[in-house]
């Protein structure tokens, strides 16, 4: 009987209901939020307006009372944009190389959502989006550059929201190349020292963007292929299969870098990953703009597999960093080492390496063989205390100095 | 009155949800409770006066036909037998030719198989009684695309030894004889298969740090089982180093870089995690090896404190 009755009251409050006072918000929620809002006035009759923007439908993305979100928005950035722009045009958001702003729903940092004289809503015209988070100089800083990247063109190569290639690319390298250099032709093919590198990755020894060499060649080039001696990897380019290489795997390198091989016999080493040539984890065979022919800048190459260290070093707790921590190699051993975490120098003498901290060796708390750590009964050094890759208190040390530190051994 | 019995009806409601979601919590916590609980740390070894402080110890075995623990100890060249009591036995580094010991398993006639040597990649068999120290040669196994580069070994209880093979991704298997068995391998050419055991019926449980994941093969080298995937997650590898399986078949994998012990079930399902990062005593930093005995003890090779700590898990 309760509930008839509550029923009832509520059928006949809905049908009493005189739903003409929210007209005013339902129907034209612009006027009212132009009346506080007047320099949206110009922006909304822009030709290149967001389309619930020129509709006048504020609400659609504002809450006109009391919102969690900046701005009054009724939800976060990124549920609000995917809310209408669900899967992005052809799929454009979900392959398989996610640009990162569309990853964490950070949609403004390209687009304004009201209005742009842009194409596409975009905050800044064609590259300049770009290179508010690519550093201009770092793409085309050096003397001769791409004809498409002096432009600003760099949505001609790159998908701005997620592609099926690594860097964005919206073809594989050697296809997005070809579209517009003629690479059957002679005289390419005659550059190339009569091998068929058309079908290849051309980033492998060309930079694409720009370079201080002529052809946009990468600044260091492994020696075999500056000389053009490309039969010491490769089978001769009359051959059948001229990119068959002449030795399996590592073999290949071992040929030449036979000092190599003493840097890999150690009690740790990085013989691992891929298991078709473990050097191609790190260095790339032809050319490189960064030292020792690697792939990517140092700290890319050790990070792109050591993701947790990335992430610790990352860390917005992660106050202190050590002022090398970008450079590895300068405490680590890239190929190995017979000491703990690949250190080219034993734990106790790493921190005087390159005479970094030779003051620190002189004047410090007493470190050494005769001072025994009390929790695990190893000798003291710099490592005890200090966390070199970095640590959320001062000096880069592992507990709070005005804490827990000097507790650990001094108990009181 | 009737004021009364609404505060004590309101009160009443309140304190059954509070129970209700106490009592949810504690039946959550339960597993983990329950295991970490039952953890208990039982010896630590270092070294002493009597064998020397340890010089980066790489990884051990426990033998059980005999109970003594045997350690690697990499930075000495030598391989330490202690009892089942933890107790010093002996040293041997069969006259100096043993180098750089890195993994080491004892079969049902005594005799030693291990990792070291002067380049460090080699393979010895070692019979201590026959005075026998050689270099195993792996024949009629699969070219791989680089030279073999052997990684950890584990044995099962026909002697069968098992050989990661870090140049190439790969496991391979010897018979009792040394001659090939079998390669067991995955699809994905970046599978590292950086440890692995054998259980009692012949599964290969193994780890690949670069995935972070667990690959599980039957007996015939045919996978039936992977889990896991890196991430800061409470059941997620950040840096799995080892594993080892139990006798109940849970599995356990060693995290370096957490400083902890995930355990799984059977079917990879995650059960809980325990230990942490530390320098005291049952804490880890930077341990390299982990291995489980039939009585449910856990070794630990804690490589960054530079010790051997022994826990004893719920029998």
């Amino acid at each position: 009987m309760r509930y008839l009755i509550i029923l009832s009251i509520t059928i006949t409050a809905l049908l009493t209901t005189d739903f003409s006072e929210n007209k005013l918000v339902t129907a034209s929620p612009l006027k009212s939020c132009l009346d506080c809002h007047p320099t949206l006035k110009d922006k909304i009759s822009e030709e290149k307006a967001h389309s619930p923007v020129k509709d006048g439908n504020c609400l659609s993305c504002h809450n006109p009372h009391t919102s969690n979100y900046k701005g009054l928005l009724t939800g976060t950035e990124d549920t609000l944009c995917y809310s209408c722009h669900k899967t992005g045009k052809d799929n454009s958001f979900s392959q398989a190389v996610i640009h990162d702003p569309v990853k964490n729903g950070k949609c403004l940092l390209c687009h304004n959502p009201h209005s742009s004289t842009n194409d596409m809503l975009l905050t800044k015209k064609g590259s300049e989006v770009c290179f508010t988070c690519h550093q201009r100089d770092s793409i085309i800083s050096k003397k001769e550059s791409h004809p498409l990247v002096k432009k600003g063109d760099c949505i001609a190569c790159h998908a701005p929201h997620s592609a099926s290639n690594d860097g964005l690319l919206k073809k594989k390298s050697a296809d997005l190349c070809s579209d517009c250099h003629k690479v059957k032709e002679g005289q390419f093919v005659a550059a190339h020292v009569g091998y068929p590198v058309g079908e290849s990755d051309c980033s492998s020894c060309h930079n694409p963007h720009s370079s201080d060499s002529r052809n946009l060649l990468k600044a260091s080039i492994h020696r075999p292929v500056a000389e053009k001696g490309c039969t010491a990897c490769h089978d001769a380019a009359s051959s059948k299969e001229p990119l068959t290489l002449k030795n399996k795997g590592v073999k290949l390198c071992y040929d030449c870098h036979t000092d190599t091989i003493k840097d890999f016999e150690k009690i740790n080493s990085h013989i691992t990953g891929n298991r078709e040539n473990f050097c191609l984890n790190c260095h790339n065979p032809h050319a490189s703009d960064n030292k020792s022919l690697l792939d990517k800048k140092e700290e890319r190459v050790c990070l792109g597999c050591h993701m947790d260290t990335k992430r610790r070093i990352s860390a917005k707790t992660t106050l202190f960093k050590h002022p090398k921590l970008e450079d590895c190699s300068s405490c680590h051993s890239a190929h190995g080492s017979d000491n703990i975490t690949f250190l080219k120098a034993k734990e106790s003498e790493s921190c005087g390496i390159g005479k970094c901290h030779e003051q620190q060796q002189v004047f410090s708390h007493p470190v050494g063989p005769e001072i025994i750590d009390p929790r695990n009964k190893k000798e003291m050094n710099c490592i005890t205390c200090h966390n070199p890759m970095g640590s959320g208190y001062k000096y880069n040390l592992r507990l709070d100095p005005d804490k827990e530190l000097c507790e650990q051994c001094h108990k009181l | 009155m009737s004021q009364t019995m609404k505060i004590s009806q309101k009160f009443r409601k309140y304190f059954l949800r509070f129970t209700i979601s106490i009592f949810m919590g504690l039946i959550c916590l339960i597993p983990s409770l329950l295991f970490s609980a039952d953890i208990t740390l039982i010896a630590s070894l270092s070294g002493d006066k009597q064998t020397g402080k340890f010089n980066q110890p790489v990884s051990l075995f426990f033998d059980e036909s005999k109970k003594r623990l045997y350690i690697a100890d990499t930075g000495n060249n030598r391989l330490i037998s202690f009892d089942s009591e933890f107790n010093y036995i002996s040293e041997f580094d069969v006259g100096g030719k043993l180098k750089y010991p890195m993994s080491l398993v004892r079969n049902s006639r005594e005799q030693f198989f291990v990792i070291g040597g002067p380049a460090k990649h080699e393979i010895f068999f070692i019979d201590i009684p026959q005075r026998d120290f050689r270099r195993l040669e792996i024949r009629d196994s699969p070219a791989g695309e680089n030279p073999v580069v052997p990684g950890k070994l584990a044995i099962d209880k026909n002697d069968n030894l098992y050989i990661t093979d870090r140049g190439n991704g790969r496991i391979l298997v010897l018979n009792s004889k040394g001659r090939f068995l079998r390669e067991i391998k995955v699809e994905n050419r970046f599978a590292d298969f950086s440890d692995m055991r054998v259980d009692m019926d012949g599964n290969v449980y193994s780890l690949s740090t670069l995935e972070g994941k667990v690959y599980i093969f039957n007996n015939k080298g045919e996978l039936t089982l992977s889990f896991g995937k890196k991430g800061e997650g409470l059941q997620e590898f950040e840096f799995p180093v080892s594993i080892a399986v139990d006798k109940n078949g849970l599995i356990y994998v060693l995290d370096q870089h957490k400083g902890s012990i995930l355990v799984f079930k059977k079917d990879g399902i995650f059960q809980s995690s325990f230990l942490k990062n530390g320098w005291n005593p049952g804490e880890l930093n930077k341990p390299s090896y982990l291995y489980t005995d039939m009585e449910n003890k856990i070794y630990i090779v804690d490589r960054g404190n530079n010790r051997i700590q022994v826990f004893q898990a719920g029998k």
